[in-house]
């Protein structure tokens, strides 16, 4: 095997790493930041295709969950891109069952009333347990700004 | 001890995230193979997989993260020889693509008649990256161009394909428009270069001096509230809205798009708008707005400032977001005093810290504008130059001012008294006030 080739294997051994570690916790952030559960696979999914399309220039040596969800945010924060993917239309291949569906739309009500900020810094913070400083830097706020939003979520929450 | 409602919330969501909500993974087989392979085709592959096909807008550029040592923004694949007649120190260096829309004028020293021919807009807020159309299929692409120096970096294809006369055009757009690595703009007119030629394009535009450009751009220059639109209700929920050379955007919850264009004379169609629902439900009496939306045909501005955009029986009227400004009505020649010190703006008031104290300030409608985004004034003096001011600046202003020492008149007298665009809000210091009428920084 040559040393390039040796090079690119270790690399698509790395990105499925990745996918097996971080998948669900990409799609949970997206899902944090949207409450939508189709524009959260598509942005997942999408981190995932910047990631791959990064390959040569990321430190596949370092944690990536970072890079991820900083991506993330970023395309999620896109609103025209948003916008745009709900006029196009996505078919779901998904499907839940009569409870599920009913008791997610409890709980995506009650999280409607947070702005995606508030309920990005509270599903990372209350349910991710990351820091409030790493979750302020993630966010591209100060911890201050965090710290404000999580308690504005959580008074939100309370009066859902 | 009992949960509180918030943990409960939180609870149930962590537990419909991880066990009926989880999606499957995407096929890693599938997604690996396909990017594996020829790059352009492997993405075109999965953007169709994610139904998002025929839109590629760019990704924003990164913030400080922790992770790995790169920034999550597009490689530059180009890779060529360099341009063949890049523009050195050239002006339009500073000129913000963001937001402009382009058609193609001549490619490979052909001139080539607008109908038909490329076009495509930069995506708003300054990210990287756009979509377009090459007379035949739509495209994406998610480069770079600033300070002069261009990168159509990676294009995604829709998947239609190009055939019949349309497509030797495409083809030699496309050749020449991925290996671009530099621009400039003179006046109405883009000149991008690249290893393979020029391709020179035109603004989507009415040209400078009629009407139509005048609207388009009042429009671009400012965010706008919606204050009226016949038989439309709760206008007040309708987020404000931006418009840009072929699109018009909704910001904030409950968002909306739709595309522009601006025509000769002042006029205009809206269509294809659009509404993210996603977080804030279905907002109240959007349709009926859509559709006045979709039937303006003109639009001109009005005094006071606001824009008014009438068709076959519909009005709607914008007015401007002044954000923390208290904003009067155009004055005449108010920039014959003089006083200097810090410019505030906080969340609700603009102010000067003058010697300790705190002078309200009030714009004139016309020569003021306020950017929402990056908190900071621009201003138009009479002499012909701008002034853009941020929070915690040292200013001098010209204009005139008073006091309810001065003319005995309580503050909330001559608030009252006051014809107002934007009036001060509760809590900000009302006295003394200067009517701003230059702006030296």
């Amino acid at each position: 095997m040559s040393t390039e080739t040796a090079a690119a294997s270790a690399v698509e051994v790395a990105y499925e790493r990745a996918y097996d570690e971080y998948w669900h916790n990409v799609f949970r952030f997206a899902l944090a930041w949207t409450n939508d559960r189709a524009a959260a696979e598509d942005l997942a999914q999408e981190s995932y295709v910047r990631l791959w399309r990064n390959r040569s220039t990321v430190d596949w040596d370092r944690p990536l969950l970072g890079w991820l969800l900083v991506t993330t945010r970023n395309l999620a924060t896109d609103r025209f891109r948003a916008i745009r993917r709900r006029i196009v239309g996505a078919p779901r291949s998904t499907t839940f069952t009569h409870e599920g569906v009913e008791r997610w739309l409890d709980v995506r009500a009650a999280m409607g009333r947070l702005s995606p900020l508030e309920r990005a810094a509270i599903v990372l913070t209350a349910l991710e347990g990351r820091s409030y400083a790493d979750t302020a830097e993630l966010l591209g706020t100060s911890a201050g700004g965090l710290r404000a939003a999580v308690s504005r979520a959580r008074d939100k929450l309370e009066g859902a | 001890m009992e949960r509180s409602r918030a943990d409960k919330i939180l609870a149930d969501w962590d537990e419909l995230t991880r066990t009926v909500l989880r999606p499957g993974l995407p096929t890693r087989t599938t997604l690996t193979t396909a990017l594996s392979g020829s790059m352009l085709a492997g993405v075109a592959v999965l953007i169709i997989a994610f139904a998002a096909a025929s839109v590629w807008l760019g990704l924003s550029r990164g913030t400080g993260m922790t992770g790995p040592s790169v920034s999550p923004t597009e490689p530059s694949p180009t890779g060529t020889d360099g341009p063949t007649a890049s523009p050195s120190g050239s002006p339009t260096e500073d000129f913000d693509l963001a937001g402009t829309a382009w058609r193609v004028t001549t490619l490979d020293d052909q001139a080539l008649p607008a109908e038909g021919a490329p076009w495509f807009d930069f995506d708003s807020f300054g990210r990287p990256g756009g979509h377009g159309f090459t007379g035949c299929d739509e495209f994406g692409f998610g480069g770079t161009f600033e300070g002069g120096k261009g990168s159509a970096g990676e294009l995604i294809l829709s998947p239609a394909g190009c055939s019949g006369p349309a497509a030797p055009l495409e083809k030699l757009f496309l050749d020449t428009f991925r290996v671009v690595d530099a621009w400039s703009v003179d006046g109405d007119q883009l000149t991008l270069f690249g290893s393979k030629g020029q391709i020179v394009l035109a603004r989507e535009l009415p040209p400078v001096g009629d009407a139509g450009r005048a609207l388009a751009d009042t429009l671009r220059t400012a965010e706008w509230q919606i204050l009226e639109a016949t038989g439309v209700a709760g206008l007040d929920r309708v987020s404000p809205v931006q418009f840009f050379d072929r699109r018009l955007l909704g910001v904030g919850a409950c968002g909306y798009s739709g595309d522009v264009q601006f025509g000769s004379g002042g006029s205009l169609t809206i269509s294809d708008v659009g509404w993210d629902t996603s977080g804030c439900g279905e907002p109240d009496g959007r349709s009926a707005l859509q559709a006045v939306l979709e039937s303006v045909a003109a639009g001109r501005s009005e005094e006071g400032g606001t824009v008014r955009l009438s068709g076959s029986g519909v009005d709607l009227v914008l007015g401007r977001v002044w954000g923390p400004l208290a904003v009067i009505p155009p004055q005449d020649g108010a920039d014959t005093a003089r006083t200097e010190g810090t410019l505030r703006i906080t969340d609700t008031c603009v102010f000067l810290e003058e010697r300790g104290g705190a002078v309200l300030l009030l714009w004139p409608a016309d020569r003021t504008t306020w950017d929402a985004e990056q908190r900071t004034i621009t201003f138009a003096n009479f002499d012909g130059t701008t002034a853009t001011v941020a929070d915690g600046q040292p200013v001098v202003l010209g204009g005139g001012g008073g006091s309810s020492a001065e003319s005995g008149v309580t503050s909330g007298a001559w608030v009252a008294g006051m014809t107002w665009v934007a009036p001060p809000v509760d809590g900000c210091p009302l006295d003394p006030y200067w009517g701003v009428g230059d702006v030296r920084d």
